[in-house]
């Protein structure tokens, strides 16, 4: 079997920093610093994290490595939302050790990050122009020109303010935000999640055409089926554990697609879902 | 990066604030508008009708001040924990910047809204009182006792001096210690406000949030509890003193030399509690920063 079943535990190597990059050793804090990318985008070690004893992450380890677009799967409640917060900073009170593109979680890691969350993190009082400003005055690697121009194929007003804006419109404002920055890596959480059908392809092409060259795409969905053939790897969550973590490529040797797949290593976390 | 994030967060406060401002300013043009209405052509005296409207429209600005105060607290309150912790925490803290240009953007910020309301407030209760008082000796002007509103503040203060058994201070000396006792007010109330953020940043760390919406309101209590049993431990063991005389500003750890002082028509102000305070606060910043670099998480 090319992935791991459920019964069958995802057994972490021993974490050795004599492996790693050196950057990935000694990466400073320093946004500014000059530091060679890690040929690993993430690299996770004994990573636990729980919800007043409720265990959400429990152990992992795993590797990704650069330059791949990552479908991060699993059912509600295990652990996905978590994660992406965690590898973008927004939850501290975790046990483990993460590096991302080589560098601790801090201000370096943040520079080069680009994260979307699944809520809606513009203030009600910012318009359009105020938000592509705003990402404009605090990240280095963000394409104004390009935030415009997709805010115009998008059919946004640049003057209409968030709190007037439809759940949609707010989401395409995010989605292009953060897809107009030169990011080394692109945390995505439910891109599509209560997107139309007509919207998702557009949002799908909008991802897959403008992310940076070489750049690591994470992008976690419940619709395995949309966007199978656009993942290289894949990182599948459930009951606290790693289930799956290897290339497209094996798992397609096995002959399924990446639903059946999911299906059948999640199953009856699925069928709740 | 300090400038753009102290900028965004003071448009944020202001955004919450400004309909309150607002209304001030509308009720203090009908103030100045009421004073310029000859209330004797209705037949009125001066003590009726005229004196009641000023009284209601004087505590209505007072009470727009008060209000005004409370919901820029709130306002603070609401704007750091929605953007630090809330939805908007997804996009401030994944900026690539420092926890402590981040702590110090807000605490920027908020502070210039608490202390112009603050401002705003003494004004507005001091402006109606003499307001008031004037109206009141305008109106019994025939009989000789007309004051302007600078003579009528002058025998307030020797009124108080003569009751506090102290020779009253000249108007430089005057002016010193009020200039003193506003920057002590100004700092007491930037450290308020970091209290503030220290108490909402800890209630979003574990185990500390167990306490909910009343943990925020428990833990500034107790950081300020702190705060103020320090400052005032070391002020009973330390006393150090600045003597305020028209040409000089003196520093003292006698206790007669002040009192002589204030005999001779000098000020004086006990700076040890306020330097407590400020070191006090120095920790709670690097304490916070702390807690959001290592333990908060955003919801």
């Amino acid at each position: 079997m090319a992935f791991i079943s459920r019964k069958k535990k995802y057994s972490p190597e021993p974490f050795e920093t004599e492996g790693m990059p050196a950057d990935a050793v000694s990466a400073t804090e320093d946004a500014e610093a000059p530091v060679r990318r890690s040929d690993y985008a993430f690299k996770v070690r004994n990573l636990t994290k729980d919800y007043d004893g409720n265990i959400v992450l429990n152990n992992i380890s795993f590797d990704i490595p650069s330059g791949k677009i990552v479908g991060l799967l699993g059912p509600n409640g295990c652990g996905k939302t978590t994660l992406m917060k965690i590898l973008s900073g927004l939850i501290h009170d975790y046990t483990g050790m993460v590096k991302v593109d080589g560098r601790p979680i801090g201000i370096g890691s943040k520079a080069h990050v680009a994260y979307l969350p699944d809520c809606t993190f513009f203030p009600d009082r910012f318009r359009t122009i105020d938000c592509i400003n705003y990402y404009g005055d605090f990240f280095r690697d963000f394409d104004k020109v390009k935030a415009i121009e997709f805010a115009s194929r998008f059919g946004l007003d640049l003057n209409q303010k968030v709190k007037t804006m439809s759940k949609g419109m707010k989401e395409k404002l995010q989605l292009l935000v953060v897809m107009s920055r030169e990011a080394d890596i692109y945390l995505l959480d439910e891109p599509l999640g209560g997107v139309d059908p007509a919207a998702r392809s557009v949002i799908l092409d909008i991802i897959m055409s403008n992310y940076k060259e070489n750049a690591t795409v994470v992008l976690s969905t419940h619709l395995v089926n949309d966007l199978e053939h656009s993942f290289d790897h894949i990182l599948m969550l459930g009951h606290g554990s790693i289930l799956v973590n290897t290339g497209i490529e094996t798992l397609r040797s096995t002959g399924k697609s990446v639903e059946e797949i999911f299906k059948e290593v999640i199953g009856d976390a699925w069928e709740v879902d | 990066m300090l400038g753009k994030l102290t900028k965004n967060s003071f448009k944020a406060n202001m955004s919450s604030v400004s309909h309150v401002y607002l209304a001030m300013g509308i009720i203090g043009v009908i103030m100045l508008a009421l004073l310029f209405i000859d209330w004797t052509k209705w037949g009125d005296t001066g003590i009726g009708v005229g004196l009641l409207t000023k009284i209601l429209a004087s505590s209505a600005l007072c009470l727009t001040a008060a209000i005004g105060m409370i919901m820029t607290l709130t306002g603070i309150v609401a704007e750091y924990q929605r953007n630090m912790f809330g939805n908007e925490g997804h996009l401030t803290m994944t900026l690539p910047v420092r926890s402590s240009t981040l702590l110090l953007s807000k605490w920027i910020a908020g502070s210039f809204w608490v202390i112009l309301s603050y401002v705003v407030l003494c004004v507005c209760a001091f402006g109606s009182f003499i307001y008031i008082v004037k109206h009141s000796v305008d109106v019994v002007q025939g009989n000789d006792m007309y004051y302007s509103v600078y003579e009528l503040v002058i025998e307030m203060v020797e009124q108080l001096c003569y009751s506090a058994g102290i020779a009253t201070p000249s108007i430089a000396v005057l002016l010193s210690l009020a200039s003193i006792y506003a920057f002590d007010g100004a700092i007491r109330l930037i450290v308020f406000v970091l209290l503030i953020y220290f108490a909402i940043t800890i209630s979003n760390c574990r185990p500390f949030h167990k306490a909910g919406k009343f943990g925020k309101i428990l833990y500034f209590f107790l950081s300020f509890f702190a705060v103020s049993t320090f400052a005032s431990m070391i002020t009973k063991l330390i006393k150090i003193y600045i003597i305020v005389s028209e040409t000089a500003y003196t520093f003292t750890l006698s206790e007669a030399e002040v009192a002589a002082a204030w005999d001779l028509g000098y000020g004086a102000y006990s700076v040890t509690n306020l330097y407590c305070t400020a070191i006090a606060a120095v920790f709670m910043f690097l304490v916070t920063t702390v807690l959001i670099d290592r333990k908060v998480n955003v919801s």
